[in-house]
């Protein structure tokens, strides 16, 4: 595991005391899959971006102190962290989010927030889909469902669902990305 | 940026995202994602989709049909919602108040043994039309609840829509008419349990 690249970027800030641009070239190319990998366990942006930080800041503190055995393999270094990080954070989470359940305040007022342009996109190319590519996609990312819970849902075959579930993303991305070309 | 040289499929992305890969699937295309910068930026683009329905759909910006699911979801997160339940034949007064980010119809039918439906409502005269094609039927419930922007129905003139309910099923098809009467100013009438 970890491509020569970031292997090859590894080894420079193992080897010199300071490399501000390895660092900043390193952190870019991991930035995204750490907050993907935060996404897909601790469901929240904030806890994705937190675990960035967190797991970024233990391996370049690894990488400059020496302490990674193989500074070639530090994308297997960066996902073990990932790992060890959100098992420590579940286990403060569950209790903090009790508390803030016990406490949760009324939310204000509904304000009419300003969309961001990629809501704005994603708003129009959501419309541009079937009643049920829609309600699959909204169950799906905001109902949090699996196929199986939706297809209870909607009466349909988990089979079935799963290929609206595809066709809809198919659909959605190329829309988002003929928008930004646009 | 070179393509991914596992062909990771769309299909593995999403199922991996919305956790249901099996854990050794799941394992393997973790130790992947961290050195393909192609499923990467695939699974950023998915991560994006399911960030923002999550912000649009709560805030009234996603028209659609709702389900016993989606309505438990939407009161536990306490969604501002301005609800009307509609009686066939009926016509109700309704309209959305500045705070109402979603407002939604509960058309109440028989809809034991319909197997397909679909709903029609426009004012007739070409300003408001909405069709949905081929919506989820919850039986039990008794009706088909349908939500809509709350700024959308607070940007609407005063109309009369009417609304059909099209139903096929094991009796055949079946009609049902409601009215909706909108007044543009202060919303009219009660939000009605349901």
């Amino acid at each position: 595991m970890g491509s020569p690249d970031d292997g090859a970027l590894a080894l420079r800030i193992a080897a010199t005391s300071i490399d501000g641009e390895a660092e900043a070239e390193l952190c870019s190319r991991f930035v995204p899959r750490i907050r993907l990998y935060g996404l897909r366990h601790l469901r929240d942006e904030q806890a994705a971006d937190d675990l960035v930080q967190e797991v970024l800041t233990q391996t370049l503190s690894s990488l400059r102190a020496g302490r990674l055995r193989d500074p070639s393999m530090v994308a297997s270094f960066v996902l073990g962290t990932c790992r060890l990080v959100v098992l420590n954070q579940r286990r403060t989470d569950q209790r903090r989010r009790a508390i803030l359940a016990e406490s949760a305040a009324t939310p204000p007022a509904s304000v009419e927030m300003e969309m961001s342009e990629g809501d704005r996109q994603l708003a129009a190319c959501l419309a541009g889909l079937s009643e049920r590519e829609r309600t699959v996609v909204v169950l799906t990312y905001y109902g949090e469902l699996g196929c199986d819970r939706i297809a209870g849902e909607l009466a349909l075959s988990t089979g079935n669902v799963r290929v609206i579930r595809h066709r809809a993303l198919t659909r959605l991305l190329a829309c988002m990305l003929n928008r930004e070309a646009a | 940026m070179d393509a991914c040289a596992d062909s990771v499929t769309l299909a593995t992305l999403v199922d991996y995202l919305s956790a249901e890969l099996p854990a050794a699937a799941s394992d393997a295309l973790e130790a992947h994602l961290f050195r393909c910068d192609d499923c990467t930026e695939r699974l950023s683009a998915i991560a994006r989709v399911e960030s923002g329905v999550r912000r649009l759909f709560p805030r009234g910006h996603v028209l659609t049909v709702l389900t016993s699911e989606l309505r438990a979801r939407m009161t536990a997160e306490k969604v501002r919602t301005r609800e009307y339940r509609v009686e066939p034949g009926q016509t109700v007064p309704c309209g959305a108040a500045p705070g109402d980010d979603v407002v939604i119809l509960h058309l109440v039918a028989d809809l034991a043994g319909v197997t397909r439906a679909s709903v029609d409502m426009s004012d007739g005269g070409g300003i408001f039309a909405v069709r949905h094609e081929d919506v989820p039927i919850d039986a039990a419930s008794g009706m088909v609840s349908v939500a809509y922007p709350g700024a959308m129905i607070r940007g609407l003139p005063d109309l009369i829509a009417e609304i059909s309910l099209r139903t096929e099923g094991a009796d055949g098809p079946r009609l049902t008419t409601y009215r909706l009467q909108h007044a543009h100013a202060a919303a009219r009438g009660d939000s009605v349990p349901t």
